[in-house]
């Protein structure tokens, strides 16, 4: 392996500091992001890309404005 | 994993039924498959994409005419006939079967005959229990998106590299590694957050807080003009009520003002009247006293003055008068005034008379005569002083005193009259209604101006009413899409959080598979490659050749070996499925762990390939060794080759490692008859038929 890959590649303490990045929330969002995605098994449609933005720009817009009414 | 069966009936050129089963035995571990051109090697290897995903490989022509030609003429009326791809693999301790069909049908005699839609039903088998999977499931297990490599069309790799215009297979191994990642779905998720920002989180204009401010001011100008008249409707009745009253007042007054003017009217007649007549008066006296002392003389003469004498004297004598006249009184008219009442100056007669009559007590009736002349007028008159008194200046001088009684009397009368008047003094000081008209006309005036104003407010508010609840309604709408605005910039910054941090896990991750898939692909392009040579991946996962004795420079390599480390890439990506088709082994390695960036291919439990042409990249020295190592690396291997190519087998087939082997059977009308030898039998090939149907293939079952 060259020195050029190594210095790129992805350990697992970077990875954790990451996930760490994002707030609870988005940790949230991201892991139901991700597993949405993989479960369906294919590539989204056009379609289903446009469904799963709506859910996610919804699930953001909730947690945004539970997160500003201090809930 | 490793397949056991593929069934195929009526798939493109393959008429009927035909069954292949595939070596799977460790040592006899190679299917090999012969066919003529045309025959349908290449649709053997879609009838695996075809199956497993309803997709076919790149360039497979008329990729939706599946249905073989013969079979599906053949159906009549009212009759169906099925084209079907069966397949079999074993995989985890579990069976799976994945079919694939179409119904053929033919509605009348005189129509073509038709297709239904696919078909698609899965089983998976394990110990006892059989259920139905989904195709997510299956995707799961081979990846739709890797389907180029474990099934391999070998053939174009030649045409590229002749070519020179790799893009398209570098397209396809980068776009594998990414798949085999499940890059795919970091990729899918960006595109997703990507479109949830700028489709559905777009900052919806006047979203800004200077626009709530701005509908703010206005909602609150058009509160101020609202409460201004609402208030001023309020309290203008009461101003209304009190004007009115005061209207009331000035107007009664006015009423009463000219009910009294006759009264002063006549009192002023009346006071003319009394004025008049003491004017009237005085003058009449003034004008008597002045004639009466202007003719005194003449009036009365001196004989006055001797009988007053005489008449003292005797009184005097007979001492039976008291005195009324004093010695003081003539001695002032002697001495000090020397003169007469009407202020003519005494003659020395009239001086040396009263001198005279001062020595005397002067009786009253002398007194009298003395003091009031013209009262005693009359009586002179009566009493026959005729010789004395100019009779005619005495009548006109009484004469004048009955006009003056005359005045006096009118005088008193008017006077009366005026006390009469003056009893209604409040009619008659109420004032004068030319002083009030003006007041009661500014009253009338101020009550008409208010009620008009009144009536103009309650016009005004319901339009006030509308404009104040317009604007605090879109104040209100300002407030709401401002906060709309703040969440939808929350949600964006969330997001964008999230697309930074995917961004990075997928870079990161890339990079880190690069060193698994490129240890992979040594692992398989070291043993086939007659120098040391060695791979290593870019960062695009285009892969250069170098010799690992010169540091790792470029070398200049063959377009077998690109051909073989093409292969490499293949069997890397089949070796390092198993490890990756686990979801939490895309994330990277911990201690505890083994995750992408420290996977090391496990060649025993690579996926199996089947390569189409597997041989058309080499040259011979390179497709002998490639045939012989292949075995050796990877557990299952499905060879689709050419007839003109079979030789290259020959070293495997000596050393037993081929585990079955099928030949296609072309039966076409355009060809001669041939025959091939394989595996030491004699095999028809190419079947001229002279029936005028389509050409179709069977598939023939060989020994080995």
């Amino acid at each position: 392996m060259t020195d050029e890959t190594t210095a790129n590649t992805l350990d697992y303490e970077t990875f954790r500091k990451l996930l760490e990045s994002l707030s609870a929330e988005q940790r949230e969002i991201f892991r139901k992001l991700l597993r949405d995605v993989h479960d369906r098994g294919k590539a989204p449609t056009e379609a289903d890309l446009d469904d799963l933005a709506k859910k996610y720009a919804d699930i953001a817009k909730r947690l945004t404005s539970r997160r500003s009414a201090g809930t | 994993m490793k397949f056991t069966k593929l069934t195929i009936e009526n798939w493109r050129s393959f008429y009927g039924r035909h069954e292949i089963a595939f070596a799977r035995d460790a040592e006899r571990n190679v299917t090999v498959l012969v066919g003529p051109n045309g025959s349908g090697k290449t649709a053997l290897l879609n009838a695996f994409t075809w199956c497993l995903f309803e997709e076919t490989t790149a360039g497979f022509r008329a990729a939706h005419d599946l249905f073989n030609h013969k079979a599906l003429d053949e159906i009549a009326e009212s009759e169906e006939a099925w084209m079907r791809v069966r397949l079999e693999f074993v995989h985890d301790n579990a069976e799976y079967t994945i079919e694939r069909s179409q119904r053929g049908f033919r509605s009348s005699a005189n129509a073509p005959a038709e297709c239904s839609p696919p078909q698609f039903v899965a089983t998976r088998k394990q110990d006892t229990t059989e259920e139905a999977i989904t195709q997510d499931v299956l995707n799961q297990i081979l990846p739709p998106g890797l389907h180029p490599f474990f099934f391999f069309p070998a053939e174009n790799i030649g045409k590229e590299i002749q070519d020179e215009d790799t893009a398209t297979l570098r397209m396809h191994m980068s776009r594998a590694i990414d798949v085999l990642l499940g890059i795919e779905r970091y990729e899918s998720a960006l595109s997703i957050i990507s479109r949830a920002l700028n489709k559905h989180l777009k900052t919806p204009r006047g979203a800004k807080y200077n626009a709530v401010e701005n509908a703010g001011h206005v909602a609150e100008a058009s509160r101020t003009a609202w409460d201004k008249v609402r208030d001023k409707l309020k309290t203008l009745p009461q101003v209304i009520e009190q004007a009115q009253q005061h209207f009331n007042e000035l107007d009664y007054a006015l009423k009463r003002s000219d009910e009294s003017a006759e009264i002063r009217e006549q009192y002023s007649a009346a006071r003319k009247e009394a004025d008049d007549a003491d004017e009237a008066i005085l003058r009449l006296d003034t004008q008597q006293r002045e004639e009466i002392n202007r003719n005194c003389a003449v009036l009365f003469g001196h004989e006055l003055f001797t009988n007053a004498l005489d008449v003292l004297n005797k009184a005097h004598s007979e001492d039976l008068i008291p005195p009324k006249v004093t010695a003081g009184l003539l001695n002032e008219l002697i001495e000090t005034r020397a003169q007469c009442i009407c202020d003519r100056a005494l003659s020395d007669r009239e001086r040396n008379i009263l001198i005279a009559l001062r020595d005397r007590t002067i009786d009253d009736r002398l007194a009298d005569r003395a003091t009031n002349l013209r009262a005693r007028l009359p009586g002179l008159i009566h009493f026959n002083d005729t010789e004395r008194l100019d009779r005619n200046l005495a009548n006109a001088i009484l004469a004048n005193t009955d006009e003056i009684t005359r005045y006096r009397e009118a005088r008193s009368a008017a006077e009366h009259r005026c006390e009469e008047l003056l009893a209604k003094r409040p009619a008659i000081e109420h004032g004068n209604n030319l002083d009030i008209r003006p007041a009661w006309r500014k009253a009338s005036e101020r009550l008409e101006k208010l009620n008009l104003e009144l009536e103009t407010l309650k016009t005004k508010l319901p339009d006030l009413t509308r404009q104040k609840e317009g604007d605090e309604s879109k104040y209100n709408a300002a407030i709401k899409k401002h906060e709309k605005g703040q969440s939808i910039s929350g949600a964006r910054e969330a997001l964008t959080g999230i697309e930074k941090v995917l961004s990075e896990i997928q870079n990161g991750l890339k990079q880190s598979a690069k060193g698994d898939v490129e240890r992979a692909m040594n692992a398989f392009f070291g043993p086939m490659l007659f120098k040391e040579y060695y791979i290593s991946l870019k960062d695009d996962f285009n892969y250069q050749v170098q010799s690992s004795e010169k540091d790792g420079r470029p070398i200049g390599v063959s377009s077998s070996e690109i051909a073989l480390a093409t292969f490499a890439f293949v069997t890397a990506i089949a070796a390092l499925m198993p490890a990756y088709s686990n979801l939490e082994q895309y994330y990277p390695a911990d201690e505890q762990n083994s995750g992408v960036g420290n996977i090391e291919a496990d060649m025993a439990t690579a996926y199996p390939v089947v390569l189409d042409a597997p041989f058309s990249p080499f040259d011979e020295t390179y497709a002998e060794r490639f045939a012989k190592q292949l075995p050796d690396l990877v557990p299952q291997s499905i060879l689709i080759v050419r007839g003109d190519q079979i030789s290259h087998l020959d070293p495997i087939q000596h050393d037993g490692r081929i585990g079955a082997a099928y030949v296609f059977e072309l039966h076409t009308a355009g060809e001669p008859t041939q025959q091939i030898t394989f595996g030491g039998h004699r095999l028809d090939y190419v079947v001229k038929h002279t029936d005028s149907g389509s050409a179709y293939t069977r598939v023939t079952r060989v020994e080995v």
